[in-house]
């Protein structure tokens, strides 16, 4: 073909992942005549409703065909997945490569050049396919160290899940990760250095998130998440005891080829596990005290979002504390936490269970949500973060600028720990977010991830039901 | 544009709905960011005139707020020291959720008298705190559970519960253990719930004697047992280059047997057998 075509800048098989984002397309004339125009659309592959847009220029209208002149023999344009409400995944791919870009000369005939990408965003993990599932838990089991193909393996509990991402969630760092407005940047990059290491793995691969304030039954199922026994909501009930830390909490039960079956912390087996809801019909409730009596309820989407909606007397600020979306905190995150007992239970053991990444998964994608519906990712705005210098707050780490534990070479709070593991100076790369946000990431890294403000800020993830803000189409005159 | 509108209208769903602000989640976020209230639960725990079902609320206030509060972990060493005062409580329940919340933090005297019951040869009535419970909270800290303790425990278990947290505890990296442990997979007479953990916890760590294991049971029961599906998913652990010809010697009788094997260990042994 004499048209060549990369995304991201690069031809490796791992670059060509996009999301609601635009990001650069290159296109190589290799015909031996230069300048000539080309023209760009996509093509879904069979049983995909996976369309693309493509903009001249970053700023542009998108538009699904576009025709450019390829002053002599490259041009770089943009290309970004449609987002479609009302279509599984809002229009992102299912589970690989499913929608091809094709180019083709204007003065030719046919398709000169064609690459297979993959609109990849984290997707409601009681939605996705049973090859996105199976991928992702191959994916994870992978990163706890139990072997799942050819390559070499620590062993279960040895993998850097463990030796990295559970150790770097301790009661020792609890004030460096939770507490105030810098919880949810925080818990941000946490998150996405988890998924990069899962897309090295593999890189169809994205975190699903549990929608905790819906019922989930394919998530708690036996070929998933784990199945698992129900206990009263009110603590006071016979069965119903808050078991902090899960310890006396049986374990959930998973298919025998589940990775998951093989799911070890260290030496011990198994994830205990206990739901205060019905998992089959249900969503997560949070957990209740009738002999105190107290009733912490989860916020159903609808509640966290009006948390600051910009309506008079309700600031659209993600504020401090008591005020703004960063209640959000105790509900619904931290209800959806409590609507269990098991691991995911309790601050200092919570990621051991890996149901911990898709909960957060939900809490990011409810602030993404947020953002995007007030305009709420300009980092140096005081109501996109209230900390913006060592003025607002006493606490050094909490500040805009700070470098984050435990990527920076620093000691955690309140505890002092060094960085576990490898993660020191080592956040995860991506092929396709160019260098962002870099060895040792800040606050600000996490408040533009769509890019919506600066490309230099695009983190390369997504979520199905959050789009990016492209500007709309010129009116038809 | 898509995108516009959906943004558009889910603001336009977001207006005027304002928040509930006087909701228990709030209550509960005050709680937690409150020095005092904290306090005064803290202070319940060792209120002798408390009755214990106050004292146990009060607990459960503490648990749910712990997930989220950036005043608690301030107030540890008091919250400590009203949870040991709690290990000898009368109520079982209360005794429970002390050694439990001094489990999760590690703490040194609640890890000592944990041990001390499960060594005591007590009664298992008279115990603090039920001895599965005991190594179940021992867990949380790998150097608080030692390996000679768990492999006593498996080889005499005072009960089913008991040898399930023993060998869902017990590392595999020694061979002593991993012997304990491939005995116990042998054992007819053992809970299938525990025997079944054994593969994935020895396959790779002592690759030999569970191949052993696995070829002397499957030529005396065929493939047909409950415990075959494991069997077969703990040889696809193994990682091992010296044990090579022995996983091979393993996987050619499995094939061997494999077409008249039940579902599961077909399932199982899909991806042990895919590139073969």
């Amino acid at each position: 073909m004499s048209i060549a075509l990369t995304v991201n800048g690069s031809d490796a098989p791992n670059a060509g992942y996009i999301t609601w984002t635009p990001v650069p397309l290159t296109i190589t004339n290799n015909s031996g005549t230069p300048d000539r125009g080309v023209k760009l659309s996509s093509r879904s592959a069979q049983g995909s409703i996976t369309k693309l847009w493509f903009m001249e220029q970053r700023g542009d209208a998108p538009a699904e065909e576009i025709e450019v002149d390829v002053p002599g023999t490259e041009k770089t344009v943009f290309v970004a997945g449609i987002f479609q409400p009302g279509q599984r995944h809002f229009g992102a791919s299912r589970d690989g490569k499913d929608v091809t870009i094709e180019a083709s000369f204007l003065d030719g005939v046919g398709v000169e050049g064609q690459l297979d990408v993959m609109v990849r965003v984290r997707r409601n993990a009681n939605e996705l396919s049973d090859k996105a599932r199976d991928d992702f838990l191959t994916a994870l089991a992978k990163l706890n160290g139990i072997k799942v193909d050819a390559d070499p393996a620590p062993g279960p509990g040895k993998g850097i899940y463990v030796t990295d991402f559970v150790e770097m969630h301790v009661a020792g760092a609890s004030g460096t990760e939770h507490g105030d407005s810098h919880f949810l940047p925080w818990h941000r990059l946490y998150v996405l250095d988890l998924e990069r290491l899962l897309q090295e793995v593999n890189p169809a691969v994205t975190l699903p998130y549990w929608r905790f304030d819906q019922p989930a039954p394919n998530v708690f199922h036996e070929d998933f998440m784990g199945a698992m026994r129900q206990i009263p909501r009110d603590m006071s009930d016979p069965g119903g005891e808050f078991d902090q830390g899960g310890a006396l909490t049986p374990p959930a039960a998973f298919a025998v080829d589940n990775p998951l079956s093989k799911w070890q912390i260290k030496s011990i087996q198994g994830i205990p596990r206990a739901a205060r809801f019905d998992p089959a019909n249900d969503p997560a409730n949070g957990v209740a005290d009738s002999s105190q009596p107290f009733d912490f309820p989860l916020r159903s989407q609808r509640e966290t979002l009006g948390l600051a909606d910009g309506t008079p007397g309700n600031p659209d600020e993600l504020g401090v504390g008591g005020v703004g979306f960063s209640r959000m905190e105790a509900s619904p995150h931290g209800a959806a936490h409590v609507s269990f007992n098991g691991y995911v239970n309790d601050v200092p053991v919570a990621p051991q269970d890996p149901l911990f990444f898709l909960l957060h998964s939900n809490v990011d994608r409810l602030w993404a949500l947020w953002q995007a519906a007030f305009g709420r990712d300009a980092s140096n705005e005081q109501t996109t973060y209230p900390f913006q210098s060592a003025a607002d707050t006493p606490d050094a780490w909490k500040v805009v600028s700070a470098d984050q534990w435990p990527w920076e070479d620093g000691t955690s709070q309140p505890g002092g720990l060094l960085p576990p593991g490898t993660r020191k100076e080592n956040f995860t790369d991506s092929p396709v977010a160019g260098n962002s946000p870099g060895d040792v990431p800040k606050i600000e890294d996490a408040i533009d991830p769509y890019a919506n403000r600066d490309p230099a800020n695009d983190l390369g993830f997504a979520y199905d039901d959050v789009p990016y803000r492209h500007p709309p189409a010129p009116p038809v005159i | 544009m898509n995108d516009s509108k959906y943004l558009a209208s889910l603001r336009e769903e977001l207006r005027g709905k304002k928040a509930d602000d006087t909701g228990d989640a709030n209550a509960l976020l005050d709680i937690a960011g409150d020095e005092e209230k904290l306090g005064e639960l803290i202070g319940t725990l060792t209120d002798e005139t408390a009755s214990d079902a106050t004292r146990r609320s009060a607990l459960n206030v503490l648990h749910a707020v712990a997930v989220f509060s950036p005043v608690l972990p301030t107030k540890k060493p008091e919250y400590v020291n009203a949870l040991r005062g709690l290990m000898d409580s009368d109520d079982a329940g209360l005794r429970k959720q002390a050694f439990t919340g001094l489990a999760v933090m590690k703490d040194e005297v609640a890890q000592a008298r944990l041990r001390e019951e499960l060594t005591s040869g007590k009664n298992e009535n008279d115990r603090a705190i039920a001895s599965h419970h005991a190594i179940a909270l021992l867990g949380f800290d790998e150097k608080a559970l030692d390996a000679s303790l768990l492999r006593d425990i498996a080889k005499n278990p005072p009960s089913d519960a008991c040898l399930m947290e023993a060998v869902r505890h017990m590392p595999s990296d020694d061979a002593e253990s991993a012997e304990v442990l491939l005995e116990i997979m042998e054992d007819d007479s053992k809970p299938l719930a525990v025997r079944r953990l054994v593969p994935d916890k020895v396959s790779n760590a002592h690759p030999a004697g569970f191949l052993r294991a696995v070829r002397k049971m499957i030529s005396e029961k065929g493939l047909g047992g409950d415990l075959a599906p494991y069997l077969v998913s703990g040889v696809g652990l193994i990682d091992s280059e010296e044990a090579k010809s022995e996983v091979d010697e393993t996987k050619a009788i499995l094939k061997g047997l494999i077409e008249d094997a039940p579902a599961s260990v077909k399932d199982a042994a899909r991806k042990l057998l895919k590139d073969d």
